[in-house]
């Protein structure tokens, strides 16, 4: 593990592109649900407000549960409802296919991540193994994801990154380390009596410090 | 007073004469009818909910502090995640639904009981037996199951989940299974054709409506994990490889789970918003607003969708992207019917005189928390946002706010709307406001946070401290613990009005329009003396009748035991089967001699748009639906088998050569016979319909023996592939073959079962030219099991 | 005349399922997708004169009615079995 003096800046100095993505696409969702969640409210505290029984303003109970049908309330209903659905699936739409496929920009690096009971390994193309995901900063890293035992979860949250990793199956995603920095990975599917401690780092270093480690022979 | 606990001469008179506790005990084990099922329904979920809270509160008080905090070991801590979850969803949220669906749906639609009640009463002890032997894992070596409600393939597996917990989990879940598929076709039929005269679709109120669909829904959903769960434990427990193998074997689980696991959200909430729904026309004093538009989104569009969107919990498996897009696009287009829900409750209100009791207040606060819960349900619809959120505790909060916000509060409306129905008392105003505010305070103060914390893993025993999770976590676990005991002036209220302490209710104390207040609370056995077009005059005069019946308590007590001994101790085993048996055979024989009647033979009211055929009496055109219904279910289950089948051959391309395994010529010749014992009961029918008995029974007998001929060689089937060394364990194609032929073989044992009491009918010389309505009804399940193995043949012996 | 047609019925299945033990060797170099597909439609033009004879969906005329949906979905299956032979 390259020593902590080669570490610099703090972590999330400034957040990787996918972070970035998602925080937009987030606050999308973010802001027009709580819009309409706050609309949906202020409707309902309005009508109960003033149709709350006073005195003297009593009406008659209804009962012969008469028809009250209308279709101009449920369309309406709908297309305010389908605009703000459309609104925020467009965001997902738009920024899917950046989020989900790798640039496969030169200098791009493929890491085997495999999940077992209760630990996760990552081979390079080097055959070099290990158990802390290390990688030069500003390169891109596709991730080829899978499992050697029960269904597990690859997640690296500061990176907005998460995939299933199924015994049989290889998920790809990628990363693009911006800073300097340690972050956390974990999994996210339970797995075992060791699901909760299945934890590990990955850690981007300077470019010089990468060629060092990754050179060097056995796992760490 | 209410009818529910009668003077102790009424209960003797309607009871035989048993001392008072006797008299009891066989008033509850034995019921059929569906207004004490409905009570045990109801008390039997209670129950449930306080051992899930209980676990809940371990959780809770394991999570309130970082680690190296270990009140529980993570071993403790999974099973109680697992067995949480599966309490709540299956064991308490959906029969707490049952309980209002069988108690009112008879009451709103003018009908004296539900349309098969000895099957309801089944219904119930099956659904108590499955919870029992699931529970019963917690007493067994190793502990209860432990790999999540869901029971991810193939951390479910012996190889993963080595102990009996898993197994136990399993085989309560097929008994839960059977449960269900029972009740939904019983309320089905009772809604389709018990409607009183007047009582059009129209007219019917929205918690039958509800009903109903949430029945539709089971319905079609439960067969997929029947199918599931049987695969599961014929891996479990006879060794076949089918979440075992890496050739999709996660995959497999994950669709056949969610296909049932998706619609079974919407079996939650819909009979919560049924009793919003009431509730909220009663307390307005108004119509339901677009009652029609609201009825048909729901029916056409979120039905049908729930089914279609479910694989939106498994964006992150690795499927095709056109799919997840499409899935995406979907489920958003399904939260407008929920929508239209939230907005039809508000706009019920307007032009209303609104009075603010403890339904209402409940009502409205089940509303308010399923907006938040929809809201944070679509970030979880986007494929991008769900690659963040997914198995972490933002999909924990979102699905509690349905869960328990709306679902629970909206149970909880119905409890307090109906309690003067059920008890003829009133609750304690302000204890139920007590119960309002601290449950609506403390429900918020536990999930609200977790929105806060979208990084955090699901289902974690514990988390370091270097996170910033730790404040938030201690006030979750707080607003636990103030969740959980405000649940106790609850059962105060219940205790008390149960008891008939307190103020006593008059018989409509809302003013509701609903036709269930207008039933006459002190009639046991028939609840309307006349049609709902006019309402009663008077009280019926009390007639004594059967409506108990210990076949259903038996069998159930049967199955449950010999689940439990399978796994734990073989004697329990034996002695479940013995009782199981003795109960089939005393319901047999219960119907040869006429021992348990229905509540008088009716008319038809309305049944539009099916119709009672001449010549058939009102009960057996209802047997007739049922059937039909009940095959609608059972073609879903052999489709997921087929399902099944298809998914492995597409995922596996190794393969023994056709004829190489199996031999074709005599598998052929089997199928030939069984086909020809069609034959035989399609002569036997039309010797029926000519009135030529004798010839009719003989043709019985040669499909009995022709059927039972399919059985036998089949199993010398079985016993030579095992002497080729071709057995449950040798691969896919050793599991499925086995899977298909045993599933097909148990449909064929149980028709000839049905078969056998056919022919004892016939020598008894039951049957006329006119009514021979039992070789008919037979005739359609044993058509039905020819037709699929006609069409499972070529999949399993010449691909 | 119902047991003639009884008997037509049941014929008429036996024949699909000689029909699909014999179409074996013919299928034998398609994909599994493929073979499963005209298989699983064999078996299906077994089974639905069987559930149009059992509803009693003709009243009239009843034995040319099924000669003639018989023969179609034999034809039908011949078919499915020729292209499907020549599929690889």
């Amino acid at each position: 593990m390259p020593g902590s003096a080669a570490l610099t800046a703090s972590v999330l100095q400034t957040p990787p592109p996918s972070a970035q993505l998602f925080a937009n696409v987030y606050n999308w969702y973010y802001y027009l649900g709580i819009a309409s969640g706050a609309i949906t409210f202020a409707l309902i505290l309005f009508i109960l407000y003033r149709y709350r029984s006073r005195a003297g303003k009593e009406i008659a109970a209804d009962k012969t549960r008469e028809n009250r049908e209308t279709w101009k309330g449920p369309l309406v209903t709908f297309a305010l409802m389908g605009i703000v659905l459309v609104a925020v699936g467009a965001q997902t739409f738009i920024a899917l296919p950046t989020y989900q496929n790798p640039p496969k920009n030169p200098g791009s690096m493929d890491v085997a991540v495999t999940g077992q009971q209760f630990f996760w390994s990552f081979t390079y193309p080097n055959n070099k193994s290990s158990t802390i995901l290390v990688v030069p900063v500003g390169n891109e890293v596709i991730l080829n994801v899978t499992s050697k035992d029960v269904n597990h979860q690859f997640g690296i949250p500061d990176f907005r990154v998460k995939t299933d990793a199924i015994p049989g199956r290889h998920n790809i995603v990628w990363i693009q380390p911006n800073s300097v920095a340690n972050y956390t990975i974990q999994c996210f599917e339970l797995c075992g009596v060791g699901h909760a401690t299945m934890i590990t780092t990955l850690a981007v270093v300077p470019q010089a410090t990468f060629e060092t480690w990754y050179n060097s022979t056995g796992s760490t | 007073m209410s009818h529910v606990n009668e003077p102790a001469n009424e209960v003797e008179t309607l009871r035989g004469g048993y001392s008072p506790t006797l008299a009891w005990l066989r008033k509850w084990l034995f019921t059929t009818d569906h207004k004490e099922v409905g009570l045990l329904y109801f008390w039997t979920s209670l129950w449930f909910v306080a051992i899930g809270g209980a676990l809940a509160g371990l959780m809770r008080t394991q999570l309130a502090f970082p680690a190296p905090w270990d009140i529980l070991s993570a071993s403790a801590y999974n099973q109680a995640v697992s067995m949480h979850g599966l309490i709540m969803v299956l064991l308490f949220l959906s029969p707490l639904g049952a309980a209002f669906s069988n108690y009112f749906v008879p009451l709103q639609i003018g009908a004296k009981d539900v349309a098969y009640p000895r099957f309801n009463a089944f219904s119930y002890w099956m659904y108590l037996m499955g919870g029992i032997v699931m529970i019963s894992g917690f007493f067994a070596p190793g502990g209860a199951a432990q790999a999540g409600w869901t029971n991810y393939a193939p951390l479910d597996s012996t190889l993963f989940s080595p102990g009996p917990g898993e197994t136990l989990v399993g085989l309560g879940l097929l008994l839960l299974w059977g449960s269900l598929t029972m009740g939904g076709v019983n309320l089905i039929v009772t809604i389709l054709t018990m409607r009183a005269p007047g009582m059009t679709w129209k007219k019917m109120p929205p918690f039958t409506w509800m009903t109903l669909f949430t029945q539709l829904l089971l319905l079609f959903s439960v067969p997929s994990i029947f199918v599931g769960t049987l695969a599961l434990i014929s891996d479990r427990v006879f060794g076949t490889v089918f979440f075992l193998n890496t050739a999709g074997s996660t995959i497999l689980w994950e669709n056949m789970w969610w296909f049932f696991g998706h619609p079974e959200v919407y079996v939650v909430v819909l009979p919560a918003f049924g009793a919003i729904a009431e509730v909220f026309m009663v307390f307005t004093g108004r119509p339901l607003y677009a009652k029609k538009a609201l009825l048909i989104s729901v029916g056409i569009i979120l039905m049908p969708f729930s089914f279609s969107i479910y694989a939106h919990h498994m964006f992150l498996t690795g499927i095709n992207a056109l799919q997840r897009e499409f899935i995406d696009l979907n489920t958003e287009i399904n939260t407008l019917p929920s929508g239209l829900l939230v907005v039809c409750m508000a706009l019920t209100a307007v032009g209303g005189t609104i009075k603010f009791k403890a339904p209402f207040t409940f009502a409205v606060a089940a509303l308010v928390v399923f907006i938040i819960g929809g809201i944070t349900g679509v970030f979880d619809s986007s494929v991008l946002l769900d690659q963040e959120l997914r198995g972490t505790y933002q999909v924990v909060g979102h699905f509690h706010y349905i869960m328990v916000g709306a679902a629970e509060f909206g149970l909880m409306a119905a409890i307090y709307y109906w309690l003067p129905k059920w008890t003829g008392m009133m609750y304690s105003a302000a204890i139920a406001k007590l119960h309002f505010i601290t449950s609506f305070v403390f429900f918020n103060m536990t999930f609200f946070p977790m929105f806060y914390l979208l990084e955090m893993p699901r289902r974690v025993y514990t988390y370091l401290a270097s996170t910033s999770w730790g404040n938030i976590n201690f006030i979750e676990t707080l607003g636990a613990y103030g969740f959980i005991a405000a649940q106790v002036l609850l059962l105060y209220v219940l205790v008390q009005a149960f008891r008939h302490k307190g103020t006593p209710a008059p018989p409509n104390p809302w003013n509701s329009s609903g036709p269930e207040w207008t039933s006459d609370t002190k009639s046991y056995l028939d609840n309307y003396p006349a049609v709902y077009a006019s309402p009663p005059s008077g009280q019926s005069a009390p007639h004594v009748m059967t409506a108990e019946n210990s076949r259903p308590f038996t069998i159930s007590v049967g199955v449950g035991l010999a689940c439990i001994g399978l796994i734990l101790w073989w004697p329990l085993l034996l002695i479940g089967t013995v009782l199981g048996v003795y109960g089939v055979y005393g319901w047999a024989k219960d119907d040869l001699n006429g021992a348990f009647t229905m509540p008088g033979e009716e008319k038809a009211g309305e049944t539009w748009p099916f119709k009672q055929n001449p010549g058939e009496t009102f009960g057996q055109w209802r047997m007739k639906v049922g059937t039909w219904l009940f095959l609608a279910s059972d073609l879903v289950f052999f489709s997921a088998i087929a399902g099944l089948l298809i998914f492995v051959r597409l995922h596996l391309t190794d393969w023994p050569a056709v004829g190489s395994v199996f031999n074709i010529p005599m598998v052929t010749l089997n199928t030939l016979i069984l086909v020809t014992s069609g034959l035989a009961l399609m002569f036997a029918l039309q010797d029926a319909k000519e009135g030529k008995g004798s010839e009719m029974t003989r043709w019985l007998v040669a499909t009995l023996i022709l059927g039972g001929s399919f059985l036998i060689i089949s199993g010398f089937e079985w016993v030579d592939q095992f002497a080729k060394q071709f057995t449950f364990s040798s691969g896919m194609p050793g599991s499925t073959f086995y899977l298909l032929t045993g599933i097909s073989g148990a449909h064929v044992f149980a028709g000839l079962l049905m078969l056998a009491y056919v022919i004892k009918k016939a020598i008894s010389g039951k049957f006329t030219r006119e009514n021979h309505f039992s070789i008919r009804l037979f005739s359609l399940f044993w058509m039905f099991v020819i037709a699929m193995v006609v069409i499972l043949f070529p999949a399993i012996y010449l691909m | 005349m119902q047991k003639n047609l009884i008997i037509a019925t049941w014929s008429w299945i036996v024949i699909t399922i000689l029909i699909e033990v014999a179409a074996v060797p013919y299928l034998s170099t398609a994909q599994w997708a493929v073979r499963g597909t005209v298989e699983s439609l064999v078996a299906l033009s077994a089974v639905i004169p069987m559930i149009l004879f059992y509803m009693g969906l003709w009243e009239e005329h009843r034995s040319l009615k099924m000669f003639v949906v018989v023969s179609l979905f034999f034809c039908a299956d011949l078919l499915l079995i020729w292209s499907a032979s020549s599929v690889h």
